[in-house]
C-alpha cells in the first residue's frame, strides 16, 4: 500500500538509506547513482531506513553484499513521495524497527509519471552510493 | 509461442513434436540463433523468477507470472538481431523491467504484474517520450529499439 502519511517529524534534511540490488546500481556520465528501478515498487511502497536512528553498519550488516544509496527526505518531498514509518515491516533483527520507512506517492501515480519522479531523484547529484566495507575494513 | 519455448522444461513436454512440424516456431526459434542477446535476456529472466523472494526491509522481488510472459513475449516482438544484451531486473512487487544501452541512448521496457508494458526513450539520462507497448503489433516493441539502434 502507499504511504498513506508523511511523517513530517523526519526532517527535510534527515537522510535515508535505501538498500540497492547489485543490478540497481549504474554508471551515467562517469557516475554511479542508483537504477529508477530502485523507487519503483509496484505496490508504491518502498523501503528505506532513517540514517541516524539506524547505524550505516547495522544496514551492511543486515544486508551484507549490497550498497547502500543515501536520499534526503527533502529531495524525495520535492517529488511527491511521502515518508512513513513503517515499523511492522523492518527486517528481522533490526535493533530499531522504527527506523523503516517506506517511501512513494500518497495517491498511486500513472506509471510514467512515477519512473520520472523515481528518475529524477536517483539523478540528483546529492545521491551518494555506500558500498559495502571490506573484509579488512571489518 | 514465443522463443522460450525452446526452454528445457518445455523440450521435456509432450508439445515437443509440434516443434518439428510448424515452420513458424522454427523460424521464431532460429532467431535465436542470430541474437545473442536473447540467450542473455532469456537467462537473466530464467535467473529472476528462480531467485526471487521476499526480502524484507528491501522489497517483493517474486516475480509475477504476467510480467514474466510478458517480457518473453518482447523478447519474441523485438525481432532486431544486433543489439547489445540487455540488463533485466526485478523491480519490488512483482515487476521486471529491460534496459538496453547504446552510446547515449537507452531503452526501457517496464513489464508490469497486471500483464501492461511500457517503453521509456531515453537520451542522456533523460527520458524522451514513454507509452504503452501494445503486444499485439509488433512494430509496438520494435520501434523504440530500431530508434535506438540508429546511429
Amino acid at each position: 500500500m502507499p504511504p498513506s502519511r508523511d511523517d513530517l517529524e523526519i526532517s527535510d534534511d534527515t537522510s535515508l538509506l535505501r538498500v540497492l540490488l547489485r543490478k540497481w546500481i549504474t554508471t551515467k556520465g562517469g557516475r554511479q547513482r542508483p537504477t529508477s528501478d530502485s523507487l519503483l515498487d509496484s505496490n508504491f511502497e518502498n523501503s528505506c531506513f532513517v540514517e541516524g536512528e539506524i547505524t550505516i553498519v547495522e544496514v551492511h550488516l543486515l544486508f551484507p553484499i549490497l550498497s547502500i544509496a543515501r536520499l534526503r527526505a527533502g529531495l524525495i518531498r520535492r517529488e511527491g513521495f511521502a515518508i512513513e514509518r513503517r515499523p511492522d515491516e523492518a527486517p528481522p533483527h533490526c535493533s530499531n524497527p522504527a527506523a523503516h520507512v517506506v517511501i512513494g506517492p500518497v495517491v498511486p501515480l500513472e506509471r510514467g509519471l512515477y519512473e520520472r519522479a523515481a528518475r529524477t531523484i536517483v539523478k540528483d547529484p546529492s545521491v551518494v552510493i555506500l558500498h559495502p566495507p571490506t573484509i579488512e575494513n571489518y | 509461442m514465443t522463443p522460450l519455448t525452446a526452454s528445457a522444461p518445455a523440450l521435456s513436454s509432450a508439445d515437443v513434436p509440434k516443434f518439428y512440424t510448424q515452420a513458424a516456431q522454427l523460424e521464431k526459434m532460429t532467431l535465436a540463433d542470430s541474437a545473442p542477446w536473447l540467450y542473455s535476456a532469456l537467462a537473466q529472466l530464467w535467473e529472476l523468477e528462480q531467485s526471487g523472494a521476499i526480502l524484507q526491509g528491501v522489497g517483493d522481488f517474486r516475480i509475477a507470472d504476467r510480467a514474466a510472459t510478458t517480457a518473453r513475449l518482447l523478447f519474441s516482438l523485438i525481432n532486431v538481431t544486433d543489439l547489445p544484451s540487455p540488463v533485466v531486473s526485478p523491480v519490488s512487487g512483482g515487476s521486471l523491467s529491460i534496459v538496453w544501452s547504446m552510446g547515449s541512448k537507452e531503452v526501457k521496457f517496464s513489464c508490469y504484474p497486471d500483464g501492461q508494458a511500457l517503453y521509456f526513450r531515453c537520451q542522456d539520462d533523460n527520458v524522451l517520450e514513454d507509452g504503452t507497448v501494445d503486444l499485439t503489433v509488433a512494430d509496438s516493441a520494435r520501434a523504440a529499439v530500431t530508434w535506438m539502434a540508429q546511429p
